[in-house]
């Protein structure tokens, strides 16, 4: 499984959504996870390739789980299973 | 439970905020500071900043904050981010709580909470949220590349997003609502003549439409505008309940009704900022928390007289 995390570093919602996706990756390791700077060309060019249209989301395995608004360790567990 | 008794607790670490913590820490006040988001506030979301004194090639709103913050933390400030969800108003002193089980007791309050975003609340906003319907023109902008979108909003933050989204889509629409631009900002007059933009103005939306993604709009002149997403940057004053429960009185749209001196109507809780929408501006707010500091010190100090 492979989790990216898109964020832009002026998104007030996306440090939280990081903290809580890295505190996931240690209580569930095993995955692959990279996170995207969406102020740059290859994370806006990866974004659209996959239709991503707003920060934090949240994509696994290609597909967007979550998108656009704060992230609770909820959604993303629940995004993730 | 702290048993401590600040001097002063400000709720909010914005501009206005973090300029109160860093006069009154700097003056030996004895200053905690309580953020329920990101230390900085709005001013996070800002780009780039070109009119803030001291700073002629411009700053970028994320640096500007850090840098606030480092200069409130250097005079003693203690910052914690815990969620404010209580405010009781002893007299001489001020309990609160916090969402994650904090009480704080203080002297004086100054509340600089800013403003928080608004839903359109129209057919359509949840449905499309994130496909198309977005809350940050700066944050979700790059993703709109040459495609069109909409702006609605009349407040400077709005504007600012169409000068913004009109660099990198094929159309802009600017649609400020039926009561229009809150002012007759600077930037209107040239933003008007960009042929990419186009604004609305006199009419609200509607509907937002599509199928998978955001694909049109409705307006309720009946009209119908194809788009690929839209922008809503609609502001909403962050007071909610807790003030009401200390007593502080708000406006009708939520602002807190503060004086010159930027003191509430409680004796030893000021307010400063957007959320006594006043200003507007980073440096509007900064001015205020350094009023507000000023005065809630002075008020701190009358009380140790008595």
């Amino acid at each position: 499984m492979r989790i990216e995390l898109f964020f832009s570093p002026v998104c007030p919602y996306c440090p939280h959504a990081r903290e809580l996706l890295k505190q996931y990756q240690q209580d569930n390791p095993g995955f692959e996870y990279a996170e995207v700077d969406t102020f740059t060309e290859a994370g806006i060019e990866r974004g659209m390739s996959l239709q991503v249209m707003a920060v934090p989301c949240l994509v696994v395995d290609d597909n967007i789980k979550l998108s656009g608004w704060p992230f609770t360790a909820e959604d993303i567990a629940k995004a993730i299973q | 439970m702290s048993e401590e008794i600040y001097d002063v607790i400000i709720i909010g670490a914005g501009p206005a905020g973090l300029t109160a913590g860093l006069y009154t820490s700097r003056h030996n006040n004895k200053t905690l500071i309580l953020e329920g988001n990101k230390i900085g506030g709005k001013t996070l979301e800002a780009h780039w900043i070109e009119n803030y004194p001291g700073f002629p090639d411009g700053i970028s709103g994320p640096d500007l904050m850090k840098l606030m913050e480092q200069q409130a933390l250097k005079f003693g400030a203690e910052i914690k981010q815990e969620t404010v969800i209580w405010i009781s108003d002893l007299g001489d002193l001020k309990m609160l709580s916090t969402r994650s089980g904090g009480f704080y007791q203080a002297k004086s309050l100054i509340i600089a909470t800013g403003v928080s975003r608004k839903s359109l609340s129209v057919k359509g906003e949840g449905e499309f949220k994130g496909r198309g319907v977005s809350y940050c023109g700066v944050c979700d902008g790059p993703f709109f590349r040459e495609k069109t979108v909409a702006i609605v909003g009349g407040g400077h933050e709005a504007l600012h997003d169409v000068g913004i989204l009109s660099e990198t889509s094929a159309k802009v629409y600017a649609i400020p609502g039926k009561k229009g631009y809150s002012e007759e900002f600077p930037e209107l007059e040239q933003l008007r003549k960009d042929s990419k933009i186009e604004f609305i103005e006199g009419t609200n939306i509607t509907e937002i439409g599509g199928t998978d993604f955001v694909e049109y709009i409705k307006l309720d002149n009946g009209n119908e505008v194809k788009l690929d997403g839209v922008f809503i940057i609609l502001k909403h004053i962050a007071t909610s309940s807790i003030l009401a429960d200390a007593g502080v009185s708000t406006d009708a749209g939520g602002c807190i009704l503060a004086d010159k001196d930027q003191k509430t109507d409680i004796a030893g809780i000021f307010a400063a900022g957007d959320c006594s929408c006043k200003g507007m501006q980073i440096v509007t707010a900064t001015g205020m928390g350094a009023t507000a500091a000023l005065n809630a010190m002075k008020y701190v100090k009358q009380l140790a007289r008595k």
